[in-house]
């Protein structure tokens, strides 16, 4: 779980926009990422919505931030930041819309799992070594009978095993391989080679299936062709047209 | 070689068309010739390889003598003979001999030091290959 204000910032969304989005005030916003008071299960949702993010992602009760704030909470919260009975605020006649008290909304109940989120669990539970039968022992009951929020929490684990699996692999060193996608794709020493070969301006010889010979300066490469400059002008050479090629050293001028 | 790696020849020698291109000529199914192109492991049927080899003009058996021969018999070879340090011999369908110790192996090519050259060969063209012992 994350303060709303790292979540916001995360997402490059600013106070503003975020109050646009949702419809709440933006003091009321502020006062949420200060932890003046809790977010209420009603803004959160809109809240999340606003962000694309689960709800339960967002602390109810933010950490302020390490900047201070630029407008100072009104009075009435400072006193219920510190527990005191606020003072009598002089109030105006209340108008027509206001005499009535605004209807709280019942919160909707909680949203079954998508069937992608279903499948995408399915997938990800052998990849994390788990069999479905121990995640429904695990979650106490059925996969089908998850919610939406449930379903995501599981997912975000589960892809946070993956994530963490993948890092140890790369710092051991045993995930540096880069596959192409296609056999003659630019694979990791080629393109270390080519990529050198570029950089030094070196011509390179080319010998094609054909017998033929083309010596030029590599200009750049894709995973399926190679372009040089010969005399000024530029050739693509298809890879699969090429046998071997080799730097061109003084020696062969 | 391989029966990927032949008919990826085959295909540079008839102007290197793409996949879909083929497949449509010769009534393949849609998506089989990268896999047989791209899988270590034989991948097509009979039939499937019959209609290419007749596209391509090659005799049906070129092709499925070459099928019993996986694309990782090639790589096993290269880095084999990069882990025992010992040079290794490329027959090229060019005609070509390279003898030398592997540098590097990779994907779609393998460089090879050949008397302080490094010479980077396009698996596909190779043909034979041995380890050199002696």
């Amino acid at each position: 779980m994350y303060n709303l204000w790292e979540i916001r910032k995360r997402k490059g969304v600013s106070l503003p926009t975020l109050s646009a989005r949702t419809g709440i005030p933006l003091r009321v916003l502020e006062d949420y990422e200060y932890g003046v008071k809790p977010i209420p299960y009603e803004d959160l949702s809109r809240i999340a919505k606003a962000l694309y993010v689960e709800e339960w992602e967002i602390k109810t009760l933010s950490e302020p931030p390490p900047q201070p704030r630029r407008r100072p909470p009104q009075p009435e919260q400072r006193a219920q930041a510190s527990g005191e009975k606020s003072p009598p605020r002089p109030r105006s006649k209340p108008s027509k819309s206001s005499r009535r008290p605004p209807k709280r909304r019942q919160p909707p109940p909680p949203a079954p799992a998508r069937e992608t989120q279903l499948a995408h669990l399915r997938q990800l539970a052998p990849l994390v070594g788990k069999t479905i039968e121990q995640i429904e022992q695990e979650i106490g009951k059925p996969l089908e009978k998850l919610t939406r929020q449930e379903a995501s929490r599981i997912l975000f684990e589960f892809q946070e095993i993956l994530r963490e699996r993948k890092q140890k692999k790369r710092e051991e060193g045993t995930h540096n391989r880069k596959r192409a996608y296609l056999p003659e794709g630019v694979d990791q020493f080629e393109l270390e080679y080519l990529t050198k070969a570029q950089e030094e301006g070196v011509p390179v010889r080319f010998h094609l299936f054909d017998g033929t010979e083309v010596v030029g300066v590599i200009v750049g490469f894709s995973p399926y062709s190679i372009t040089i400059r010969v005399n000024d002008e530029e050739k693509t050479l298809n890879k699969l047209a090429i046998a071997w090629y080799e730097r061109e050293t003084e020696d062969k001028g | 070689m391989s029966s990927g790696d032949y008919l990826r020849f085959l295909r540079a020698l008839h102007g290197g068309k793409d996949f879909f291109t083929i497949e449509a000529e010769c009534g393949v199914p849609s998506g089989i010739m990268r896999q047989i192109e791209q899988r270590y492991r034989a991948v097509g049927d009979k039939e499937t390889l019959r209609k290419l080899a007749e596209y391509y003009g090659v005799p049906a058996e070129e092709v499925l003598w070459r099928h019993e021969w996986s694309r990782a018999r090639l790589t096993f070879a290269l880095e084999d003979a990069l882990r025992k340090k010992l040079p290794i011999r490329l027959y090229l369908r060019t005609g070509e001999v390279y003898q030398g110790r592997v540098k590097w192996v990779d994907l779609g090519a393998t460089c090879l030091d050949v008397d302080g050259r490094e010479i980077v060969i396009q698996r596909h063209w190779v043909d034979k290959w041995e380890l050199v012992t002696e």
